[in-house]
Parts: structure tokens; sequence; C-alpha cells
């Protein structure tokens, strides 16, 4: 189960996170550092990693470093109870959402003084933002007043005001106030709803007075009632803690109050995302659309899963009513893609609500680009919603600014996952925000790819691919057949076997046959490739692998694993004592994936025919084929198969 | 995980929180010996411990504590329940 506490949208640290802070240190002077201290803090930091990471950000600002493109930010706390805890979470908070904390902390418990002193350190600072982290002690509305509740309330109002009124006279810092936790014990029960003096009714009373102060100041407001509640009071608030350190919350929840904060400063900053770009297959439905047909896709109610992906969809289009432009980039079929749009009876989503929509089988940091130019904002305005672990790391290696956040197997999580992370913040709710998505949406257009290839770098190998090949076999049977009849898209020539075919071809001495699988470091992807090819005498004499069937997962497109299928398919030939390839590509609907796929790979093409089905040929022996950048393990010869006669 | 391996998390957990990779603490370590560790960084440790061993301390233990010594007895109390 996904927990708040956690901020499980964020991947774990590096390894190496404390010498990568050290190196920020030692690089102070350096410009662009904000980058690199951004990129460090889309983490999930223990208190004591964000801690560093602030020290690193605060150590680069006092020798005169360059932050950007980080906001700078001076920010003192005001709190009553003890703030150090949390303090150590927000640099690296604020560094995520695209602030440069200058964080100052005076005393604990000194409020008032620090708006009315002269010399206090609020006043020194030149303080550009004051974070109000009063909880209901300090109001005095934790003990009932049940004689007159309504002096109670009105005290505190008055204790906030003065507070808000000599810091807005004594200083010019924008203003965060906070709500009001409540404490998870009650005085009558159930009854304390009713009882207006009760601590219950008296914080719900003084909240709403907050709210409305903060409309009336023009200060901001840091919802930590509200935080508290979706964390769950009894959790939030820790007796031990709170008597033994004077704490205000459990120290578990510091990195999620801090990245709260952090969320809103950055919006104040202008620094709020304010894209959804939205995979399609397995993230706004169950089943690869290309594989599984309009038919086969697992969306809608009538199944929790479809309910799930149906739950993405609608949160999608909740924050495209609040000015959230919406795009799409899937490695897919163009056509196939918007016809799920179009004639899926299920789809929430309409090609209308998308304002780019990129379908096609190019790199998806080249579309993320693509999508950027188009809308005309920046990368760091792009949230990535994408099910593929692979394409994840590839977009964060790749583009760092695109927020990515984790999901978890289960996509009943997912909109609950994005949502949770904070990405669309909001300081204010305008007439343009509503307006926003109407003037971009409509037209679903294309976004131009720019044609210039893009440098992977070491990303294919920062996979830790390993494919394991071996001849069909009886344990792989089921599975193999069942690639041969779903893969439409990778498929050269698309016939269809029965798992009795496929066992034939175990034990046929002519066949040269390929089940291939593949792992990374994400997980086993499992049986991701299949080949068939027969070994035969050709018109002109030469002995030759005809290749009768080649087909691949889409999921493992643009890791090269093609080139391997075929360099073991070679491998195989020179052993059967083949000397050419014989391949063909016969056009479906479906599969214009692979059209130019045996050119791609070397093969000479020799004949086309007026149905577009195209011949090619290709030497066995010829020059070894560049690096792979996997580990292949080739499985022993199944028990099942034959040796040669 | 016996008191050695006990004793030298704690001490990376301690060196962590006060930026010294060259802190050795032994069982009659007390916080005066260590520069910074104060009060504050005292929470910090005695928090991270908690997160560390899946543990969680009541009002008096998180107290009692002088010496490293004890804090090491404390955990080891809490690791065998």
């Amino acid at each position: 189960m996904s927990s708040l506490a956690d901020l499980p949208w964020l991947t774990a640290p590096p390894a190496d996170f404390v010498e990568q802070c050290r190196a920020l240190v030692a690089d102070a002077g350096r410009a662009g550092l904000g980058a690199q201290a951004a990129r460090l803090a889309v983490h999930a930091l223990d208190g004591r990693q964000a801690r560093r990471l602030g020290r690193a950000i605060s150590r680069i600002a006092e020798a005169g470093g360059d932050l950007a493109p980080l906001a700078p930010l001076r920010l003192v706390v005001l709190s009553n109870k003890t703030f150090d805890f949390i303090g150590d979470h927000l640099p690296a908070a604020a560094a995520r959402h695209g602030a440069a904390l200058d964080l100052i902390l005076p005393p604990f418990d000194q409020a008032m003084q620090e708006a009315l002193d002269p010399a206090s350190q609020t006043r020194q600072a030149g303080a550009e933002a004051i974070l109000l982290a009063l909880d209901h002690d300090w109001y005095g509305l934790g003990a009932p007043a049940l004689d007159d509740p309504g002096i109670a309330l009105l005290d505190a109002m008055a204790r906030l005001g003065d507070l808000l009124s000599a810091l807005q006279e004594n200083t010019a810092a924008t203003l965060y106030l906070s709500t009001v936790a409540t404490p998870p014990v009650s005085l009558f029960g159930s009854f304390d709803a009713r009882a207006p003096g009760s601590p219950r009714a008296l914080i719900e009373a003084f909240n709403a007075a907050i709210v409305r102060m903060a409309e009336e100041r023009g200060a901001l407001l840091m919802d930590t009632r509200a935080l508290a509640q979706q964390v769950g009071t009894e959790r939030w608030f820790d007796p031990v803690q709170y008597f033994a350190y004077k704490l205000p919350f459990a120290s578990a929840y510091g990195a999620i109050y801090a990245d709260w904060v952090g969320r809103l400063a950055g919006a104040a900053r202008g620094r709020a995302r304010k894209c959804l770009v939205l995979d399609l297959d397995n993230t706004l439905w169950g089943g690869v659309v290309g594989d599984d047909g309009l038919a086969g896709l697992v969306l809608g109610p009538g199944s929790a899963r479809g309910e799930s992906f149906l739950a993405v969809q609608n949160m999608a289009l909740a924050l495209k009513a609040r000015g959230v432009i919406l795009a799409v980039s899937s490695k897919n079929d163009d056509a196939l893609a918007r016809g799920a749009f179009e004639h899926h009876p299920e789809m929430a989503l309409k090609l209308a609500d998308i304002a780019v929509f990129q379908a096609n089988w190019r790199d998806k940091p080249s579309n993320l680009e693509a999508i950027a130019e188009t809308l005309n904002i920046g990368l760091d305005a792009l949230v990535l919603l994408d099910d593929n672990p692979a394409e994840r790391a590839q977009v964060r290696a790749a583009l760092p600014m695109v927020a990515v956040p984790e999901l978890p197997a289960d996509p009943a999580w997912f909109a609950w996952t994005l949502m949770s992370a904070g990405y669309f913040e909001a300081v204010g709710f305008s007439a343009e925000d509503r307006l926003r998505a109407a003037a971009y949406a409509g037209d679903a257009r294309r976004a131009e790819v720019k044609a210039t290839a893009r440098d992977l770098g070491d990303y294919l190998t920062s996979l830790d691919m390993r494919l394991t090949a071996g001849p069909f076999d009886a344990a792989g049977r089921t599975r193999i057949a069942q690639l041969i009849n779903k893969t439409n898209q990778f498929n050269l020539t698309n016939r269809r076997y029965s798992e009795g075919d496929v066992a034939a071809f175990e034990t046929d001495p002519a066949a040269i046959t390929l089940q291939i699988r593949l792992a990374d470091r994400f997980g086993d992807l499992g049986m991701i490739g299949v080949v068939i090819a027969r070994v035969r005498e050709a018109s002109d004499g030469v002995r030759e692998a005809g290749v009768d069937s080649w087909l691949m997962s889409c999921r493992v497109l643009g890791r090269q694993v093609e080139e391997a299928m075929l360099a073991l398919l070679l491998e195989r030939a020179a052993a059967a004592g083949a000397t050419r390839i014989a391949a063909q590509y016969r056009p479906t609907a479906k599969n214009g994936l692979v059209r130019d796929l045996l050119d791609r790979l070397g093969f000479t093409l020799v004949a086309e025919d007026e149905a577009g089905v195209r011949d090619y040929v290709l030497a066995v022996g010829g020059t070894a084929g560049a690096a792979l950048p996997m580990r292949i393990e080739r499985a022993a010869e199944g028990a099942s198969r034959p040796r040669p006669p | 995980m016996n008191r050695d391996e006990l004793r030298a998390k704690v001490q990376d957990i301690l060196r962590d929180i006060v930026d010294d990779d060259t802190v050795t603490i032994t069982d009659d370590t007390v916080a005066e010996d260590v520069v910074d560790w104060d009060s504050t960084n005292h929470v910090r440790l005695i928090v991270a411990v908690e997160e560390e061993f899946h543990i969680r301390f009541e009002t008096d233990e998180i107290t009692k504590p002088e010496s490293v010594g004890e804090l090491l007895d404390l955990i080891q109390v809490k690791l065998a329940t």
C-alpha cells in the first residue's frame, strides 16, 4: 500500500547521494548548480539526506554560487513548536518544486517578538516569505471553552490578527498562514460537533476564520489541517514526540509537510507544472490497443482494473477543467491510438481534450520536447504519467526537468499517486485558468518531432538488460503460441500458429526456432520475442534460412532487441549450414511499424509486389554487428529437441 | 546483529548527522565527547535510530540513556522484543 509519508511518487536516492551532495559543495562557484540540486531533490529523502542536500544548497548560496534555474526565496518560519527537524526537509523540498530556499528559523515560540522587535532575525533578514507554523496551542484552542466559546474564538482571531498586522507593518514578506489540525481526542464524543466550546468545534470554526483572513490579507494558505486529515490525525499527532521534543507532529511526516510547503513556494514563484502528458497503453486503459484491439481493452465499469483506468481519465479531465493542459505521448500507431479515443464507448477522454497527440515510434524524450515546443512552454512545465518503468527512467535521464512520478504496478493507485505528488499546486484560480483548457484543446494536433537522432548515451547500458534465447520447448509452448497470435504490430508476416503447431516446430529438424526473454533492472519482462525459420535449398541452389515468422512485443522497442534477435538468428543459421537469410515483410493494417525493419537491419530488398509484400536477403557470416547493450545468455538445447540426424 | 555491528551502525548515523567521518564512538562515549552532538542533534539521532531499526521508544526510554553504551543496551532490548 502506498503511504503519503514515503512520497512514493519519488524514486529512491542514488547510492552515491552523499558523494553527489559533497561534489555540489566542492563545485560551489560553478554555474547551473540549481539544476543539479533539483535533480538530487527529486528523490524520496530521509531527514539526514534532505538536511545534507539543504546544507549543500545553502553553502552554494553563501559562496555566491549560481542556483539558477531555481528561484531564490528567503523564508522565515515562525513556529511555536520545535521546527528544526521539519526544517531539515524544507530546502530539498523547495528545490524539488523550483525554489532555492534561504531558510531562517528564529528561536521557537517567539512569533510576536520576531514581528515587533526591530533587532529580531525576521526583521533583520529581509524575509521574502514568512510561514506561520502555529498550532492549536498557540491560539489557545487546545482546551475546552464551554462557558464562553465565542470569546475563545475571538481571542484566537485577535491574536492572529495582531501578529499579521505587525508582520505586514514591519516586513515586506509574503505571509503563509496555516490552518490548524484537530488533535484526535474528543471531549464528549460525537457531541463535540454540537458543543461550540469543544476543541474540535472551536478549531473548525477558527479554520474557517483563517481561510477568510488569508483572503483579506492577501496571504497564501498552507492547509496543514488537510494534510493532517489525509494522513489521519491519529498518526499525525505523536504524543511521545510531542512531550519529549515538542514536535508539532510526528517526525515521520516531516518530508511530506515540507513538500507541501515547497509546492506553495514553487507555485507562488510560478514554478507549478502546466501540462500533463499521458501514456496510453496500460496507463489510460488496460492492454495494448495495437495488439489487443479495441474490444480487448480493459476500461470502464465491469472490472476493478477497468474502473481504475477510468479514474485516471476522469482525474485528467478534472485537471483540464482547472486549466492544466493535456497531451498524449505513446509508442503507438497513430490511427489505432486515435481510433481508441474516437470509438471506444468507455473513453471519458476525447480527442478534443488533448492539445497535442503524439502516437509514434520515436523515443519519448524527443516527443516531450516536441510537445513543449508546440505548446510554447518549458520542459519543466511537463508531467509525464507512464506505467513503463524503462520509459520513465529514459525520460528522467534525458530530461531531468520533466516530472515523472513513479507508479506502482496496481493501476488502482495511479490517480492517487498523480494527485498526491502536488505537481499542479495553485495559489489562485482565475478566469484565465478556466479558459486555458479551451484555448489549447480541440485539435489534438501532431507535433513535429525533430529528426536529429537522440544520443541515448549510456541509458541502454544502464538498464542492465539480460536477454535469454533458446529454441522452442514444452515449457515455453503456451506463451509462444500466445505471442504468435496476439502480436499485430511488430510482426513481419502475421502467420498464426496453435500450440499444437508450435509443438510440431519443436521437433522439426529443419526448423530454427528462437524464444527470447528479457529482464532488466526493473524486473523480468518475460518472453518478448519469437523467430521461426526453415532451412531449405533455394531455387538458385543456395542453402538458406527462410524466415517464417519474426515478432516482438512493442514493450521492448528502442532497446536494440531486434538487433540481438538478428544476431542470434545468424548464429543459428550458420550452425545449420545456411549461407543466406531470406525474409519477407507482409503488410497488414497494423504492422506498418516493421515496414522498414529489414532495411534498417541491413537486409537487401530483392522484390516487392503490388500488395506491398517485400522479399529480402542477407548473407550469413558477413561483418559482425555492433556491440549490443545487453548480456545475451543462450539457453541449453531443449530436452524435447532431438539431436540432428 | 551483534553489539559491534550495532555500534558501527549508530556510529555511521552519528557521523552523518554531525557531518564528520572521523567520529569514533565506544560504549563510554557521551554527547559531550563529540563536537556538535548537541540537544538538537541528539533528537535527530534518536529519530534516525528509530527509523533505522524500526523501533519506537517510550517517553522514559528517550530520556534515559546517558552514554552510547546505554543507548545500545536500549536498542538491543527493543530489538529483542
